[in-house]
């Protein structure tokens, strides 16, 4: 919770305006109580060790009343700088190139840049697609085997219906039989699509 | 039995039999003239859930009349003649009948229908299932036979071989149809159709070298297997189709050895890797095929295909977004390298029946199979793998062919919570099922029934599944909560009270995306009412508290970065955290509390489905 978080917080403890959830005044039972829920019989668990973890992470501390504190606008994706090292993208096999090397490398801002296009600034929502499309263990899985084809020369590479489309078909074998890679141009700048 | 296929008359193909099976030679089909097979089953619907003393509602397909022919309906519900089904259901049990359809046009044919009614509480849900991960007690009888065909998809006349796996001493079994993925021979999966048989189930797994590549062969249409496998395995899906056909003439024929082997009112289709792209297309026309279910191995999804979303590039058919309601089982293997993550996901985010899917933790997508080596970074091992498998398919025929609603609890409900062998989802909807949340409406900032908060989060809508191949046109998202600080919330508020006390439980389908599991910190649940009661529930936590959530460091060395359903028991899963009683029939809030112990590893939590059952 950040500084202004905290600060609402005791706000509203000092008003009385949180209620069960509240920090309880000294002396006052505790919020938290054993007491089972609903119809009995309820919470076969430890109740009492439950809920000293509940306070033992100040969970019983928190406001129930949400609306004053709540974040009124979604926050804004942070922003990113792009990587020192970006991909080559003025064609569909620099791309695709460069992009592998960046798997390798690791280089999630230059990833990110290359699943976003160039335009923009990159945003913490770019890395986290391209965390999932290029650096999860399945997706490296996937790329490994593109990767083998780009290096066996075992891909075709085909026109889009579009002028500005291009196809990376990598013939991986296997059951996929091949894995179909969407390429599109942004201006002069080309972009891993699908 | 005859026969199963609606459609015009033809003839049956000739058939050679190997092994156990003689010559048969020609056999006529013995449809009528109205296009509708002598004994046809009819279509398979299984019906919302209910509840004794519940209102109940479900409808069958309109424009069509409906009249009970035989079985019967739980007390307190009623049939009208438009398909229609209303009342309140005054009896538990499973409840079975047989519909008598009559169509505009004056087509008469039959349907089937399965309601289960549980007590409220659910409380005749049985605590113990079995497992079938052992071998049955039943030997099996295994035989080859080849079959000449034609494919219900291009007309294609093919010779192919098929195996069939019977367990002895028993007729009339369910059938699975099987068909082998690319690459992959239809004898190479002699221990898990083994073991399968030896429950009680038949299985007929087919060559078909038209489709696509086996081990031992190159495919009959380059066309299918290279160019455009969406054809391909369409056309699988037609191959399996023909050879259930034959296969049912056999069963009905009394000069045959297969005669009265096989149940034609359970019929299911099975596939692996490109033969599950075939299931897919059967599933999409399970109703006029009169299967009873679906079970999808590691499979190919159609629509990763662009041809395959409607309407489709002809000859591919179209896939829709959402699947027909016929019983489905689908099973990933976590560490699959060659379909990899999500191609086989995306089917339970687009269930309208009821559907299980299963991620099995370590296995690839090999490993199935009795001899393929293993392609991907498999941490448990091929008997382990095909034991499991073996497992869930006799739990899913056992649940729908045999009617033992007890398997419901391995199925659909909280039989697998935090399992370490597995991440298991599940769809099966009641007619008192109450969503709250599934990101799928346009607006961010609301929820199915209120409002969403967010304290010190970043909560977004989109598909947590990386847009492989065409999928990103089914247009999925999920809820994704990014932390922001050491606590934060997410609070799903209810813009009136809810009444739940009468709902058994609160499920929530999750993953997370950390390479670390769930063990960078807390997840608590916390329930308020209208007078401000609390109800805390503790998923997971360090040491493993809470227990709704797999523990990194279990087996497998699993990152448990696959959805899975926590299921929170409403009677016995809540803890008071205020002095009075949480009034459940008062609900106002649910909250998700994130508590971020290590900075460094977390990442996103990932919640879709969030609802009441």
């Amino acid at each position: 919770m950040d500084g202004r978080g905290i600060v609402l917080l005791g706000l509203l403890a000092l008003c009385g305006c949180a209620d069960d959830g509240a920090p309880p005044p000294a002396g006052v039972a505790p919020v938290a109580s054993p007491q089972l829920v609903g119809r009995a019989p309820v919470a076969p668990v430890a109740s009492d060790q439950l809920l000293a973890r509940l306070r033992a992470q100040r969970l019983d501390r928190l406001p129930v009343d949400l609306t004053a504190l709540a974040d009124a606008e979604p926050p804004a994706a942070r922003h990113l700088e792009d990587s020192a090292r970006p991909i080559e993208a003025d064609s569909p096999e620099a791309l695709v190139s460069g992009t592998l090397e960046a798997i390798a490398a690791g280089d999630l801002l230059a990833l990110a840049r290359a699943l976003r296009g160039p335009e923009g600034a990159l945003t913490e929502d770019d890395t986290a697609a391209a965390e999932l499309r290029f650096l999860a263990p399945s997706a490296r899985a996937f790329w490994a085997r593109v990767a083998r084809a780009v290096e066996d020369g075992d891909v075709d590479w085909i026109d889009g219906e579009q002028p500005d489309e291009a196809w990376l078909v990598a013939n991986v074998g296997g059951a996929a039989g091949s894995y179909r890679i969407r390429l599109r141009r942004e201006g002069e700048t080309w972009v891993l699509a699908s | 039995m005859g026969t199963r296929k609606l459609g015009t008359n033809r003839r049956v193909s000739s058939l050679v039999a190997l092994g156990a099976v003689g010559l048969a030679g020609l056999l006529l089909s013995p449809w009528t003239s109205e296009g509708v097979p002598i004994n046809d089953p009819g279509p398979f619907f299984p019906l919302l859930q209910g509840h004794v003393g519940e209102p109940y509602a479900d409808a069958l397909p309109r424009g069509a009349n409906y009249s009970l022919a035989t079985g019967r309906l739980p007390g307190g519900v009623a049939l009208e003649g438009d398909g229609r089904l209303r009342g309140t259901p005054n009896e538990s049990g499973l409840f079975e009948a047989v519909l008598s359809v009559r169509e505009p046009s004056g087509l008469r044919y039959p349907a089937r229908i399965s309601l289960t009614v549980r007590e409220p509480d659910e409380g005749d849900l049985a605590a113990q299932v079995p497992s079938f991960r052992q071998r049955g007690s039943l030997s099996v009888i295994q035989e080859d036979l080849q079959l000449r065909v034609s494919s219900t998809f291009d007309q294609a006349n093919l010779r192919t071989l098929v195996r069939i796996y019977r367990p002895d001493g028993r007729a009339n079994a369910p059938l699975i149809l099987f068909h082998r993925g690319r690459g992959f021979d239809y004898d190479m999966y002699d221990t898990l159709f083994g073991q399968i048989a030896s429950h009680g189930i038949a299985v007929a797994s087919v060559q078909d070298t038209l489709s696509f590549a086996g081990n031992s062969f190159g495919a009959q249409s380059f066309d299918y297997d290279f160019v455009r496998p969406e054809l391909g395995m369409q056309s699988a899906s037609g191959v399996l189709e023909a050879v259930s056909d034959l296969l049912f003439d056999l069963n009905a024929d009394p000069s045959e050895g297969l005669f009265g082997a096989f149940d034609p009112e359970n019929l299911f289709f099975c596939g692996h890797s490109r033969g599950g792209g075939a299931v897919h297309g059967s599933h999409e026309r399970s109703l006029r095929l009169r299967l009873k279910g679906l079970i999808y191995l590691m499979p190919f999804d159609l629509r990763y295909f662009p041809e395959c979303a409607p309407p489709g590039l002809s000859p591919a058919y179209p896939i829709f977004d959402t699947t027909p309601r016929t019983p489905s089982l689908v099973i990933a293997a976590e560490n699959d390298g060659d379909l990899t993550y999500p191609i086989a996901d995306q089917l339970i985010d687009r269930a309208s029946g009821p559907t299980t899917q299963v991620t099995i933790y370590g296995a690839v997508h090999n490993l199935i199979s009795d001899r393929q080596p293993a392609e991907g970074n498999a941490t448990i091992s091929r008997r382990s793998e095909q034991q499991q498998t073996a497992d869930w398919i006799v739990t899913f025929v056992k649940r729908w062919a045999e009617g033992e609603i007890d398997l419901d609890r391995r199925l659909y409900a909280d039989g697998h919570v935090a399992d370490d062998d597995a991440a298991v989802a599940a769809w099966n909807p009641s007619a008192r099922t109450l969503v709250w949340e599934d990101a799928s409406d346009a607006d961010d900032s609301r929820n199915e029934l209120g409002r969403n908060l967010i304290l010190d989060l970043r909560r977004s809508e989109y598909p947590v599944y990386p847009g492989v191949g065409n999928m990103a046109s089914l247009d999925l998202k999920h809820t994704v909560l990014a932390p922001r600080d050491r606590i934060s919330i997410w609070r799903m508020a209810a813009d009136r009270p809810l009444e739940v006390d009468g709902h058994k439980r609160l499920v929530l389908r999750m993953t997370q995306t950390s390479a670390v599991g769930w063990d960078w910190g807390s997840v608590w649940l916390r329930l308020i009412d209208g007078q401000g009661s609390l109800a805390w529930v503790q998923l997971h936590g360090p040491q493993g508290a809470g227990g709704f959530l797999p523990r990194q460091g279990s087996a497998h060395r699993s990152a448990h970065r696959r959805f899975l359903d926590v299921h929170v028991d409403l009677e016995n899963d809540l803890l008071a955290g205020s002095a009075t009683p949480i009034d459940l029939d008062q609900l106002m809030a649910l909250d998700v509390i994130l508590v971020r112990d290590d900075d460094v590893n977390a990442r996103s939590v990932v919640v879709d489905a969030v609802r009441f059952e």
